[in-house]
């Protein structure tokens, strides 16, 4: 046999590797040696992650309360608070230097952003801000790594960081998938116009997860004007098209008609399903014959779809094309579709056949017994198989009483009386009502013979209570009522207030108070005006009398005045609830002094009273005055110790807790040696003013402060020049911003022999007393 | 016998046997690789974002988890407690009573109140005759649907829960399993994340749940089951699940989705013609098919691998038990690549041909095969005064070693990955495992699956066997 011989040259020409046991030892070796180095990695991994979590908890455990005390601090707290405050923000921010505090305390951030709410949430955007965590995400765009960038579009979209809109905007079309996607999400987050540059500039699929996310991110905005959705209709993304017209579903914008009408002719599935959806769904009775026309070429599940429309929009003209859809479709959940079409538009047209029993017809008795018992036997089939169409053709009489019979049904031969009776009774008589109507017709039925009795009743009875018509059956209407009596005013209100001469207007309450306080100020510029105390009956003249809201408002400038003034603010005025009453003269109450028709007046006497107290009244005039009051600054003290860096970092603070006393305080610094502190220290101060601008009720506290400058005030964005803070003369040498709080003090009797001991004050944050109470 | 000859097959029979292992290793070490890679891009990716917001969105497709129970009395109950307390929001539990002998339906009726509801059936439902469709008078169970039907076998059952489902994704499962709380959202997920492809199926990683602590429905501390069989088995899942399935994820060519954790496009099942009552590998049979069916359709399609823990499942913890499960996987396998012979490095089926297939027919369906010849051949060589002994206890010393490596490999990604045994002596206890399984439990596999194939190509009559379940709350 040749076989044998071929296999022999196979043989020469294919050799098998010469394996020597060396080899074998030599790769054992090798895997010996892997296994030992996945065991070592393995407990290096365990333990490193057992690290980790540990030293994360534990950073948790500090950077966590920090935290908490800056989302619920208050500004109008006292002055240590105050002092910890800024402390605690110093103190955040070395930690912050560190990568591995900065992580722990975004991740602290992004877990907080998902539990609080309200007020405390914007506050922890506007902290993660102010410590400047959104420059280190702002950072992660430039990285080249997709996992950075992502997770500092996240960072910036989570905590809402708006500024990043700008640069987000670039990564909406990036080729990285998960970039893209992320981008996408915090640009609709970021701004409500975010949607609209979404869907215009779009360029890549969207994935239906990414749909769902958008519209989740779209659901949660707040105060959310949805653009006209149809405007993206009419895209060449046909991704851009698909949740256009999921949007437009979801915001039930039924403009867009005609080209709802044309998309049901799409190619895509997806985009036929929608657009079928949203003509069932806005009534879009036009697209019927559209419907009609694309469904024999369509998937069984668009084909019910189809049917499920034209079920809720049709009339009896499309009962034909139903039935032919149930004689030649093949598909039985697409013909069992088509029936329950046709009964849904015209009910009882179709009837049940399988399995029923047959009867005997019922005779004129039965009829007289009362008994709607439906006789449905008529029409039974007991072979099991539905025949529609016969079973509509031979049993004319199943119709309803508002089908066009045709001349030749056999109701026709019927007796009359018997055909009007029966019609209600025989046939299927739930099926055939419309429920709808005939609960109107019964209750206006019911609602005239109730009326009718009463009436009767009325008739009956002489007597006056009889003259009121009981009406308790008919649903309660309550209207608000426009005016309040005027002598039921005077009634509820005590004599010497209503001799009071009241000018009444209408305006906001920040306007009423910038006013007012406008007012008292003015009334401070002359020394003479300044000292006399006005008199209950000169400040309520002029006053303007309307209910007060001031919960919830707090005046941040006035903290610095009241605690000058050494009293605590007067408690806000609650709104009234009750309606009966007038609101003002609720909060009066029965008080017959006269204190309390001023409450208006409480929070503008305080800082006006304030004012008076803290300005000194000499010669010098205001201006020069008011310039001490840099020292009574919060920062004062530290600027005495700090070094330029310090300086630099405290001034930040500034703005975010800075009264009165902070502007005359920053004045200070245009005479400071660093030239960098000069220039920051111009920088917040004009940042300061345009802060206060925008609030009406800072202004006179600007012209005020702009005027005690001496002619140095704030003018067009700027500051002029004012006294410089000069360093503690018994510290050698300037300190770090860490040192800045320990005061070091020489004692008197120490410093009197020259000898060196100190005093060390060391501020103390206590979370017990100094953390404020959650709103 | 020619001398010539006899050394011509005995080098062929060398160059065979070598290459099979080399490439076994390569291959190996390929998937570790490629696993490596895809968990790692997985885990990255899906640091960022929160799932639960999506739970209520209006968009969220509609899901329906089939669970077909035969003779689970004992923990119906408890399990479909736990199916209903899943966080999602538009989902439907249908469980499918095929013909239970046992009182499971009669639990389910007294349990959740359930009412026989009139409901139309297609008459031309490719299953077994339904006797009833059940839904609850409590508007808490809204969510569960029982069908109850004459026996017909998992697949059977399956099939009428696909047909009977109005979604767009049902997930079949084993009613016994117990699945996270996230486990649908991370399904929905999967199955919307694509925009070119069509998502046709979704398979997940199943854990180990025996030992493991569960209450209420819900898994309240996981433990390495006590159990040295199924601590066998939980190596052997880890490095399965989370290597080997994760790495023909990557390539787009999973062969295979656990029957116990499964989710599908029902539209594309029901056309694929759902799953196949004749073979009781219904979980492999049904991925051919419907990958057959796409590339048929020429529609561009992926199936989706989830490396998260997501459902839990008890494992046999008698050998017996096992040896019947693995014996009906072999056949279930054997089956499959016999029905769809023609893929056999067909390159009309792209990768799926040329090598998702072969890689199953020789690495999962021959290896046992070699393994037994090749012990057989040692054993005659030993007899005959032929063997090499250097050579053999080189060889299989390498082959041991490569083994351990691997398990270690998979130990290794599992902590570094999900982490899920926390304490150190379960790691430990898993490591010394990985050095005895070569020896002890891989012994057991190779035999269940050479009697597997026995029973299939000699006609042996067998079924599915039985499982008992301890049940969860007894574990």
């Amino acid at each position: 046999m040749e076989y044998p011989k071929i296999t022999y040259q196979c043989y020469s020409l294919i050799h098998s590797i010469q394996m020597t046991p060396e080899w074998f030892g030599h790769l054992t070796l090798l895997f010996v040696i892997l296994s030992a180095i996945y065991l070592l990695i393995i407990f290096i991994i365990r333990n490193r992650f057992s690290r980790v979590s540990k030293a994360v908890a534990d950073r948790k455990r500090v950077l966590g309360p920090m935290i908490s005390t800056f989302l619920f601090y208050e500004e109008d707290g006292s002055r240590s608070e105050k002092t910890d405050y800024v402390q605690l923000k110093l103190e955040i921010r070395q930690l912050l230097k560190d990568k591995f505090n900065r992580k722990v305390l975004v991740e602290i951030f992004l877990d907080l952003k998902k539990d609080i709410s309200g007020e405390a949430n914007l506050c922890l955007s506007h902290l993660y801000r102010n410590l400047g965590l959104h420059l280190y995400a702002f950072d992660a765009l430039k990285s080249r790594r997709w996992v950075k960038i992502s997770r500092g579009i996240q960072e910036l979209n989570e905590l809402h960081i708006e500024e990043g809109y700008g640069f987000i905007k670039t990564f909406i079309n990036d080729r990285r998938g998960v970039i893209r996607k992320q981008a996408q999400l915090a640009i609709v987050s970021l701004k409500h116009e975010g949607i609209s540059y979404f869907l215009d500039t779009n360029k890549f699929p969207i994935s239906e997860w990414q749909q769902l996310k958008l519209m989740d991110v779209l659901r949660n905005l707040k105060d959310f004007q949805p653009p006209r959705f149809r405007r993206w209709l009419t895209s060449k993304n046909k991704y851009v098209v698909l949740f256009a017209l999921r949007l437009l579903k979801f915001y039930k914008q039924n403009d867009a008609n005609a080209s709802l009408i044309e998309l049901v002719k799409h190619r895509n599935e997806q985009i036929k399903i929608e657009a079928i959806d949203c003509i069932r769904e806005f009534c879009v009775f036009e697209g019927l014959d559209t419907m009609k026309s694309v469904f024999w070429r369509c998937s069984p599940e668009i084909k019910i779809l189809l049917l499920d429309a034209i079920a809720n929009l049709g009339t009896d003209k499309d009962i034909t094309f139903l039935k032919d859809v149930e004689n030649r479709e093949f598909t039985f959940i697409v013909k069992s579709k088509a029936l329950s079409a046709i009964n849904l538009i015209r009910p009882g047209t179709i009837l049940p056949t399988i399995d029923i029993e047959t009867h005997e017809t019922y005779t004129g008795e039965t009829l007289q017994t009362d008994s709607p018992s439906p006789s449905i036997e008529q029409v039974a089939e007991t072979d099991g198989t539905p025949r529609i169409e016969e079973e509509s053709a031979e049993q004319p009489s199943l119709k309803t009483p508002d089908e066009v019979i045709p001349p030749e049904s056999n109701l026709d031969e019927l007796p009359d009386p018997l055909r009007e009776m029966s019609t209600p009774f025989t046939y299927g008589w739930e099926q055939l009502v419309d429920t709808e109507t005939d609960d109107t017709e019964i209750f206006d039925l019911c609602l005239m013979e109730e009326l009718q009795d009463i009436l009767a009743q009325k008739d009956a009875s002489e007597d006056e209570e009889a003259a009121i018509l009981p009406l308790e059956f008919l649903p309660l209407v309550t209207e608000a009522e426009d005016s309040i009596d005027d002598s039921l005013w005077s009634q509820s209100l005590p004599l010497f207030i209503l001799e009071l001469e009241i000018e009444c207007e209408i305006i906001s309450e920040a306007e009423n108070f910038s006013l007012e306080l406008n007012r008292l100020l003015l009334s401070l510029g002359t020394p003479s005006a300044s000292e006399q105390v006005p008199s209950s009956a000169e400040l309520a003249d002029g006053l303007e009398i309307h209910p007060v809201n001031t919960h919830g408002r707090n005046n941040d400038n006035n903290l610095g005045i009241e605690e000058i003034q050494g009293s605590a603010p007067p408690e806000p005025v609650q709104e009234q609830e009750d309606h009966n009453k007038t609101p003002w003269v609720d909060v009066c109450g029965t008080d017959n002094e006269v204190t309390a028709i001023i409450f208006h007046l409480e929070p503008l006497k305080a800082p006006a009273t304030a004012l008076k107290s803290c300005v000194p009244q000499d010669s010098e005039g205001i201006a020069t005055k008011v310039s001490d009051y840099g020292h009574q600054s919060i920062f004062y003290d530290f600027f005495r110790n700090a070094d330029e860096e310090s300086k630099l970092i405290l001034l930040e603070e500034v703005l975010a807790v800075a009264d009165m006393k902070d502007c005359q305080f920053l004045d200070s610094l245009e005479g400071d040696s660093s030239g960098k502190v000069r220039v920051k220290a111009a920088k917040i101060k004009a940042k300061l003013c345009k802060k206060w601008e925008a609030e009406p009720e800072y202004k006179p506290l600007i012209a005020m402060v702009g005027s005690a400058s001496n002619g140095k005030g704030y003018k067009n964005g700027s500051w002029n020049e004012s006294k410089a803070i000069r360093p503690d003369p018994s510290l050698k040498e300037l300190q770090p911003l860490e040192y800045c709080f320990l005061n070091i003090n020489p004692s008197p009797e120490e410093s009197a022999d020259g000898s060196p001991p100190v005093r060390i004050t060391v501020p103390v944050r206590d979370s017990g007393t100094n953390q404020p109470q959650k709103e | 016998m020619d001398s010539g000859l006899y050394n011509v097959i005995i080098q062929y029979l060398n160059i065979i046997f070598l290459l099979f292992t080399f490439s076994l290793f390569i291959i190996f070490s390929s998937m570790a690789y490629l696993s490596t890679r895809n968990s790692l891009h997985y885990k990255k990716k899906n640091k960022v974002g929160d799932l639960t917001r999506i739970m209520a969105s209006p968009l969220a497709p509609g899901i329906t988890i089939i669970a077909p129970a035969f003779n689970e009395g004992l923990t119906i109950v408890e399990n479909i407690r736990s199916l209903l307390s899943l966080r999602y929001v538009n989902y439907e539990v249908m469980v499918v009573n095929d013909g239970s002998k046992d009182d499971t339906m009669m639990k389910m009726i007294e349990a959740y109140d359930l009412e026989k509801i009139d409901r139309l059936i297609d008459p031309e439902i490719k299953s077994q005759p339904i006797r009833g469709v059940y839904k609850s008078r409590q508007r808490s169970f809204s969510k569960l649907t029982v069908i109850d039907k004459v026996n017909g076998g998992k697949s059977d059952a399956l099939n009428t829960g696909l047909q009977l489902s109005v979604n767009k994704y049902v997930g079949c499962i084993d009613v016994d399993c117990l699945l996270m709380p996230d486990a649908l959202l991370h399904v929905v997920k999967s199955f919307y994340q694509r925009s070119q492809k069509r998502v046709i199926a979704v398979g997940g990683v199943i854990r180990i749940a025996n030992s493991c602590r569960i209450e209420g429905g819900k898994l309240e501390e996981i433990r390495l089951p006590k159990n040295w069989l199924a601590r066998f088995q939980v190596l052997e899942y880890t490095r399965s699940f989370l290597l080997g399935r994760m790495a023909w994820g990557q390539l787009d060519s999973l062969l295979i989705i656990s029957g116990a954790f499964g989710f599908f496009d029902r539209e594309i099942a029901l056309a694929a013609g759902g799953y196949d009552t004749k073979t009781v590998g219904e979980d492999m049979e049904i991925i051919f098919r419907m990958r057959r069916f796409m590339h048929d359709k020429k529609e561009p399609y992926t199936i989706e691998y989830m490396p998260d823990p997501l459902c839990w499942t008890e494992v046999p913890e008698s050998i017996s038990m096992l040896i019947n499960q693995r014996d009906r996987w072999s056949r279930g396998s054997l089956e499959t690549l016999f029905k769809h012979r023609d893929m056999f490095f067909n390159s009309r089926f792209g990768r799926l041909g040329l090598l998702s297939y072969p890689y199953w027919f020789f690495y999962e369906w021959l290896a046992p095969i070699l393994e037994i010849t090749g012990l057989i051949s040692i054993l005659l060589f030993y007899y005959l005064g032929m063997l090499n002994v250097e050579f053999f206890l080189g060889i299989s010393l390498m082959v041991y070693a490569f083994a351990v490596m691997f398990s270690m490999y998979a130990i290794l990604w599992e902590v570094y990955t999900y982490n899920q045994y926390t304490r150190t002596r379960d790691i430990l206890t898993l490591i010394v495992f990985a050095l005895v399984e070569p020896l002890a439990f891989h012994p057991i596999v190779t035999y269940s699956a050479i009697r597997g194939n026995y029973k299939k190509l000699f006609r042996v009559e067998s079924g599915w066997g039985t499982l008992t379940r301890k049940g969860f709350s007894k574990a």
